[in-house]
């Protein structure tokens, strides 16, 4: 799943039922309930430290953005195992000590969504990170990066210029880095999908010399894969700003318009 | 193969070797700085020209201590911390959007750090083209501050000048989810350019815009701290089509008004948009009729305290000198009219009065504590005031909660008025004989020979007047609080509900409102805390205080003294009997004082207060 994906969600809500117990799990998440009935705790920044300071053996972090995102830059020592990935890859998840889930985001939903996988598969020891990577970035607290993408400026495409830019760039490939599921309810016409957490492993599949729009869930994750196709050899990039949700933003504004 | 490896093993290490060698025998054929290697232009004459040219190398790759290990490549320099010399920017930077949701590093802004030169009058160019590498600029070249720029005015606001340039918050993207930061983000970043007179004069702008806003009520219940509730700038002016009224894509433009007040105010009047935003009372050519409102609120207000404040100074003066006339000759002034029984209590106020002022004084200090941090927003007080109310919003709660009470009150007396005119029904002119009549409120002839006696009086040329059972200064209070009633409760209440309002009149009538609800609230409270405190409770036979509204009886003695009339007419009409009571007990008088001095203190505090604001500028 995706990061943030909520809003997109509520417009979607009858068709993905599933969700809204996710979304009220979000929804607990962010307020910081310790004792919460999904079985995965809450921890904030200050007390996480104070953990890898006096008992980090017994602490595994995981950050489950992209792997992309992950050694760009991460809470040193994290193991990088995308949300989506989270299921397959189990196994390298410790059953003992203390594993605390995070991601870029406040809004903490790919980390609450791992969480309860998790905790589905009767791990006890997880907790999710309150407030994210920026919580602990305003904490004051490093980061390391261990293969740094230098960012390069990419122009963007705003969503209500969005019909025009394809008027004008009609031969333009538009990429959508979401998660497959998010991509399978609803994406822009034409648009070819590679969840960011695959593109390590999948940018070849893109066609060199040709202009690509990047299409994310808010806008928030379409830059750094921009830059990463930049360094790829990939050089005319624009991203779609506010992502899928400023575009979902638009209709609804529409349709409130015509009075549907 | 084995070539290879042997060629790895042996022969790269014996080249360095005698490379090592060479390079230290030969100190005079390479030299041993950064720049003898780093031989990139940006590294050589384009570095040392740059803002961190005179620093040296050193200053930022501190890492690199050997040179010998960092020529033959073991020792690579790791990312430089900016921050080691930019403190303050690294703080700023720590809640930056960029860097909490894109991990931006210095580098990824400062591309050419090693060239960068100063940017002095170019920065504004400079941080719009940094901006809109990456940020769309269609709107903001629509806007007129890049029109300024563009023309070269350093005055205008560039990206940065909005935005911040090391502080871009994370709520920029997010104002439903932060409404007050955001707010209050941009409104200070307006408020930085546009509250700067000079500046404002030398583009011929309005110096006066950010202060006119201030006195609205968007910007006083911003100004307390309750960003959520109200518009800023950017609320009503938008983000990058900002324009003169007169552009036709501008969002204040006559044909957007009311787009954009319906983007927080709902099911109004279209003349609800005719409200003004930040008009000037002052001028009136363009806003007569605030201007005239402001005229009349504060002639009443120096007509009405010129003559009190000479009363009750004429008065304090007359009483001091008797009392310290009577007290040199060794007289009392309880002995001057011994009457007999005169210690025996009188009734002068039924409890339900006294139940009614206490309710009154009750409204009336909420009214008075929850609406004056409001109108001086920018003080101290005003906010320890709002905080003991709990925040601005229970503050306004409290406010509303207290006028009604004070409106049921002012009713309630209505309806106790008309009683008293209708309740005979012995005859048709009967109410006549009451309204005129020595127990009714309405003011009568007698009531002006009275106050020119009691000038007189003042002066020393003639006795006391003789009052019977109201005085004119009483009969004055009691009329002011149904014209107070009508000036900012009708005000109040057509602020309450703006939008309603607008159905009934249009909305420049609700900025007149605001000066009248505002003015008249001054009058109110100062008159009550320096007049009728004085008249009642400060006169210096009085002094500190009457607990007579408390009680609710005084002696015979005061009454003979103070309403000789009306003590002659209850003699002749034999009902001094019927309102004989009890002296009043200990616990009766211990609330009356505590109620009592506690008001006056608390009303006296916030009269210094406001002197303190007016005084101050």
């Amino acid at each position: 799943m995706n990061n943030r994906i909520h809003e997109d969600v509520l417009i979607n809500a009858l068709q993905v039922r599933w969700l809204i117990p996710l979304l009220l799990a979000a929804g607990l998440c962010l307020q910081g309930n310790t004792a919460y009935a999904a079985g995965w705790k809450i921890v904030d920044a200050a007390t996480l430290y104070s953990w890898m300071q006096t008992e980090a053996e017994k602490v595994t972090l995981i950050n489950v953005m992209s792997r992309i995102e992950c050694l760009d830059h991460r809470i040193p020592g994290s193991l990088c195992i995308a949300c989506e990935e989270f299921d397959k890859r189990l196994s390298e998840v410790p059953r003992e000590g203390k594993v605390i889930l995070y991601c870029e985001s406040d809004a903490c939903i790919r980390s609450c969504q791992a969480g309860d996988l998790a905790v589905r598969k009767g791990f006890t020891n997880i907790y999710v990170l309150k407030g994210g990577m920026p919580a602990w970035k305003q904490a004051g607290y490093a980061l390391e990066s261990r293969d740094r993408i230098a960012r390069v400026p990419i122009r963007s495409v705003k969503a209500q210029e969005l019909e025009n830019w394809r008027g004008i760039h009609q031969d333009a490939l538009i990429l959508d880095i979401r998660s497959e599921a998010a991509y399978s309810e609803s994406f822009l016409p034409g648009a070819v999908n590679i969840p960011l957490y695959q593109l390590h492993k999948r940018y070849r599949e893109l066609p060199e010399r040709r202009l690509i729009l990047i299409v994310d869930d808010q806008g928030f994750r379409s830059f750094i894969a921009g830059s990463y196709l930049f360094h790829k050899g990939f050089h005319d990039i624009n991203r779609l700003f506010g992502g899928m949700k400023a575009v979902n933003a638009i209709k609804g504004k529409k349709a409130g318009k015509t009075g549907q | 193969m084995k070539n290879s490896r042997l060629c790895g093993k042996i022969l790269v290490p014996a080249l360095t070797l005698f490379l090592s060698l060479l390079y230290h025998t030969a100190d005079a054929a390479v030299s041993r700085t950064c720049q003898g290697c780093h031989d990139d232009p940006k590294f050589q004459a384009a570095f040392n020209s740059s803002v961190h040219g005179s620093n040296g190398c050193r200053s930022c790759h501190a890492d690199i201590r050997n040179l010998d290990r960092h020529m033959t490549g073991q020792d690579k320099p790791v990312p430089v911390s900016c921050a080691s010399c930019h403190q303050q920017i690294a703080g700023e930077y720590r809640a930056n959007f960029h860097y909490l949701q894109e991990d931006f590093r210095c580098v990824d802004c400062h591309r050419d750090i090693h060239n960068r030169q100063r940017a002095g009058r170019d920065i504004k160019r400079r941080t719009i083209e940094q901006c809109t590498a990456c940020h769309s600029n269609e709107e903001y070249v629509a806007s007129g501050h890049a029109e300024a720029v563009l023309k070269g005015n350093m005055d205008a606001a560039d990206c940065g000048d909005c935005h911040g340039l090391h502080d871009t918050r994370v709520y920029h993207t997010s104002l439903e989810k932060y409404p007050a930061e955001a707010r209050n983000f941009y409104t200070q970043k307006c408020n930085r350019c546009h509250a700067d007179r000079a500046m404002m004069k030398r583009n011929n702008l309005s110096p006066d815009m950010v202060r006119l806003y201030e006195e609205t009520y968007h910007g006083k219940v911003r100004g307390v701290g309750q960003a959520t509730l109200v518009a800023g700038c950017a609320d009503c002016h938008r983000t990058h089509n900002i324009l003169p009224k007169t552009d036709p894509r501008s969002s204040i433009h006559p044909s957007h008004l009311v787009e954009n007040c319906g983007r927080c105010h709902q099911g109004f009047h279209p003349r609800f948009v005719e409200y003004k935003a930040h008009p000037d009372y002052r001028d009136k050519e363009r806003y007569p009729a605030l201007y005239w409102a402001f005229v009349f609120m504060s002639g009443l207000l120096i007509f009405t305290f010129s003559f009190f404040w000479i009363h009750t100074a004429l008065w304090w003066r007359k009483s001091y000198w008797e009392k310290h006339a009577r007290e040199k000759s060794g007289l009392l002034s309880e002995v001057c009219e011994i009457a007999p029984e005169g210690y025996q209590h009188i009734q002068r106020f039924s409890f339900q009065e006294r139940f009614l002022h206490f309710f009154l004084i009750l409204s009336f200090f909420t009214l008075v504590t929850t609406g004056f941090p409001l109108k001086y927003h920018s003080t101290d007080w005003a906010r320890a005031f709002i905080r003991l109310w709990g925040g601005a919003e229970s503050a306004g709660l409290w406010h509303r909660i207290a006028a009604g009470v004070l409106m049921l009150i002012v009713a309630y007396v209505f309806v106790l008025s008309c009683r008293f005119l209708f309740s005979g029904g012995q005859g048709k002119g009967e109410w006549k004989e009451r309204l005129f009549g020595p127990d009714s409120l309405f003011p009568r002839k007698k009531d002006w020979e009275d106050m020119k006696g009691m000038f007189l009086w003042f002066f020393n040329r003639g006795p006391k007047p003789r009052f019977d059972r109201w005085t004119y200064w009483e009969k004055f209070d009691f009329w002011a609080v149904f014209w107070g009633m009508f000036a900012i409760g009708g005000s109040g209440l057509l602020l309450w509900k703006p939008e309603w309002s607008s159905w009934i009149v249009p909305g420049w009538v609700l900025n007149v409102a605001t000066i009248i609800h505002s003015e008249e609230a001054l009058l109110a409270a100062l008159f009550i805390f320096t007049v009728h405190f004085f008249n009642t409770h400060f006169v210096p036979d009085k002094f500190p205080m009457d607990r007579l509204i408390f009680t609710g009886t005084y002696s015979l003695n005061e009454l003979q003294r103070e309403r000789p009339l009306a003590y002659e007419r209850l003699m002749a009409e034999q009902r001094l009997d019927s309102l004989k009571r009890e002296h009043p007990s200990i616990p009766l008088k211990l609330i009356s004082a505590v109620i009592g001095l506690g008001s006056l203190l608390l009303g006296l505090t916030i009269t210094a207060l406001i002197y303190w604001v007016i005084v101050s500028g």
